[in-house]
């Protein structure tokens, strides 16, 4: 069985040449040579959205190995990334939540690979019902940067970390109010590191929200905790927890 | 009604137009519908299935005898109306032969093709209306309960909780702190915590002119921003603040015992009055009878607002997911008129009439000031859309007088509805 006949077979997702649009080279990169996990990786995001500019997902990875990387891709857009992630160490099972941005009805895919090698793919349509009633019907210039909220509680046997930096995520492709092309404005990276090191690298792309949001298990015994933003002119938001 | 021209009340009523066509006046029999709930959707319903088909069996199936509608009760709030003046009955109903049952429906069994009531009563369907309208999320925000909201109202149904948050804004010293808790999308109304804000702004203004109020919003951007922050600008100074997600104003836990709630990331706050507006969903009846999905609202086929799950069971107003149409009264008013015509046509053996929907949604900015959202919707694809250019939004720099025309349209617009809904004494 060839691989991608595999993948669609443990997806059963809806069945097309191309299954993943926009996205299907970096998700054959990614595959490439290996065999996809059936068990391990679960997607959580609503199956429909009223505001495409900000989709809550959570994921969760089960038994993987540190470090793992992962990839947020979309399938309908030119450029389909979400995001890249470095995990070094988490409270097992790894969970992330984070917010996306889907312009339209697609697919949402996450990839991830781990210490050992292997490799996870999880989908999920979202159908994007977009409703101009809801936000502004033109974008609005990010006006303000910053501050990097944060927040750590105790949650289990580890920590729960909130974080989300005011920033616009402008993609280089939206109007303003009097139609004027808002130049692109992305962050560069997001890190968190404990006391042990460097526990996350994050790169942001298009496809992640406005006002960046991650939310992540971590293990106990790692504070204190240095989060750092990074943007385009190097400009960084720091904040030290607790 | 004061103030209103014949002229503007024509102009409340051309908004609400029927569809079905005269030819479908149709042999349907002596079907029996029961519908649920008597708010907008549902007194539509049980009106137009009359006055289409004088010999169906309509049974409403409501609780209340009485019913206080959420349009206009920001009003009641800032004392420009009495809660009594948002009282809509059912005896016009009745008068038209629509069967009023007053009780909770407990869930709809679609095997027996029964409707269970509170008491255990069956009712027999052929069709069911299904207009619950919706219930609070009372998981999400820790410490948000029934008991607390008797405390912290949400006054996000029309009555008791809105006479609550008056009474609240009334007793409050001059200084204290008025904090409206917002939730994510989807919600009833998407422009309603501003207008009463707005509202609840100008009684502080008139009444308490040392007190604020507080948005916490868990969004990072609302329905008509521009409109209301520069409306709020220009009307109430530095009155309202409005703080979004990115400033930390999702709350996640409230502790009604000291009035205070915390946000998502560690900041806390302590008011005089808390209005707190939790995530809904569709009212408890739907999941009940296995009609929601994971989101907690009813999915339906867009063209006839049939349950997705449930050919005989249509459902119109905010309990179904509708989208992009906003939950709004206008909407629930056209869907409600979909769904009857939809109903109809399959009890006559008959295509269902083709769709479409306006919605317009008018928010006060203060007494006799108001703007607007419309947009038309169809159907493409098997899917509800919202007609691409359709969109039309109060302009930001509006000439002279356009605000109070939009205000006097708005009562114009709530007297037709509700006359559409409920209907008068003949
Ligand atoms: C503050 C505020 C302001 C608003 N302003 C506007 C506005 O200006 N314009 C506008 O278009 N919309 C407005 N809305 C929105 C509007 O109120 C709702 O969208 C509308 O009420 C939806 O109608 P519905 O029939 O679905 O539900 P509802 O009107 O809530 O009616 C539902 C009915 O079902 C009954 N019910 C529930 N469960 C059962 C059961 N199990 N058995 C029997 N009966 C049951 C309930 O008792 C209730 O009477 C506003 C809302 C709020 C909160």
């Amino acid at each position: 069985m060839t691989l991608r006949l595999l993948v669609l077979l443990v997806l059963a997702g809806p069945v097309a040449a191309q299954p993943w649009g926009q996205a299907q080279n970096s998700v054959e990169q990614w595959l490439q040579g290996h065999e996809v996990q059936t068990q391990g990786l679960s997607l959580a995001v609503p199956t429909w959205v009223e505001d495409g500019a900000f989709v809550a997902i959570d994921l969760t990875l089960r038994d993987a190995q540190p470090p793992v990387s992962l990839s947020l891709l979309r399938s309908g857009e030119d450029d389909p990334r979400i995001a890249t992630l470095h995990v070094q160490a988490w409270e097992a099972p790894l969970r992330l939540s984070t917010r996306v941005r889907l312009p339209r009805s697609q697919q949402l895919i996450v990839l991830a690979r781990d210490g050992r090698g292997r490799v996870w793919l999880a989908a999920q349509a979202v159908e994007v019902l977009s409703s101009s009633c809801l936000s502004p019907s033109s974008a609005q210039p990010g006006s303000n940067l910053g501050p990097l909220q944060a927040w750590l509680e105790p949650h289990g046997r580890g920590l729960e970390l909130r974080s989300l930096l005011r920033h616009p995520m402008e993609t280089g492709r939206r109007s303003s109010v009097d139609g004027q092309l808002l130049p692109r404005h992305l962050p560069t990276h997001f890190e968190v590191s404990g006391t042990h090191g460097n526990l996350l690298r994050i790169e942001p792309f298009e496809g992640l929200a406005a006002n960046p949001y991650w939310r992540m298990l971590l293990p106990a015994g790692q504070t204190p905790l240095l989060l750092c933003w990074v943007d385009a002119d190097g400009r960084a938001f720091s904040r030290q927890l607790p | 009604m004061q103030g209103l021209t014949r002229r503007q009340l024509l102009a409340g009523a051309a908004m609400l137009p029927w569809l079905l066509p005269g030819a479908l006046q149709a042999s349907v029999g002596r079907a029996r519908v029961l519908v649920i709930g008597g708010g907008f959707a549902g007194a539509t319903a049980a009106r137009y299935l009359k006055r289409q088909a004088g010999q169906l069996d309509v049974v409403l199936i409501e609780p209340k005898s009485d019913f206080h509608t959420c349009p206009f009760s920001n009003h009641v709030l800032a004392g420009l109306r009495e809660l009594g003046s948002l009282r809509q009955d059912y005896r016009a109903l009745q008068q038209q032969q629509v069967l009023h049952v007053r009780e909770w429906a407990r869930e709809i069994d679609l095997q027996a093709r029964q409707v269970v009531l509170q008491g255990g009563q069956r009712l027999r369907y052929d069709r069911v209306l299904l207009a619950p309208g919706i219930d609070m999320d009372w998981q999400v925000i820790e410490g948000y309960d029934r008991n607390a909201a008797s405390r912290l109202p949400h006054a996000w149904q029309a009555g008791a909780q809105t006479a609550l948050l008056r009474r609240q804004l009334q007793a409050m010293d001059d200084g204290g702190l008025v904090i409206i808790s917002v939730p994510d999308n989807p919600y009833r109304c998407p422009p309603g915590p501003y207008e009463r804000a707005s509202l609840i702004a100008h009684y502080l203004s008139q009444a308490k002119p040392r007190s604020k109020v507080l948005i916490l919003d868990s969004k990072d951007s609302f329905s008509k921003q521009a409109l209301f922050q520069q409306g709020w600008q220009a009307l109430y100074g530095e009155r309202i603040e409005w703080v979004g997600r990115a400033g930390d104003g999702r709350v996640v836990r409230a502790d009604a015992g000291r009035r205070e709630l915390l946000c998502e990331f560690g900041q806390r706050h302590r008011a005089a009055v808390i209005n707190l507006i939790p995530p809904q969903k569709a009212a408890e009846i739907a999941a009940r009878s296995g009609l929601v999905d994971s989101s907690g609202w009813v999915p339906i086929r867009p063209a006839t607002f049939q349950a997705r799950e449930a050919g005989d069971i249509y459902v119109a107003g905010d309990a179904c997911i509708a989208a992009p149409m906003p939950k709004s009264a206008y909407s629930a008013n056209a869907q409600a008129k979909v769904a009857v015509a939809a109903l109809l046509a399959d009890l006559a053996g008959q295509e269902p009439p083709s769709a479409a929907w306006r919605n317009t949604c008018y928010s006060a900015l203060a007494p006799g000031q108001a703007v607007s959202i419309a947009a038309d919707y169809g159907i493409q694809e098997q899917r509800l859309v919202e007609l691409p250019g359709s969109l039309t939004l109060s302009p930001l720099q509006p000439p002279a007088g356009l605000r109070a025309q939009e205000a006097a349209l708005a009562d114009a617009w709530y007297q037709s509805i509700c006359m559409d809904a409920w209907g008068h004494l003949a």
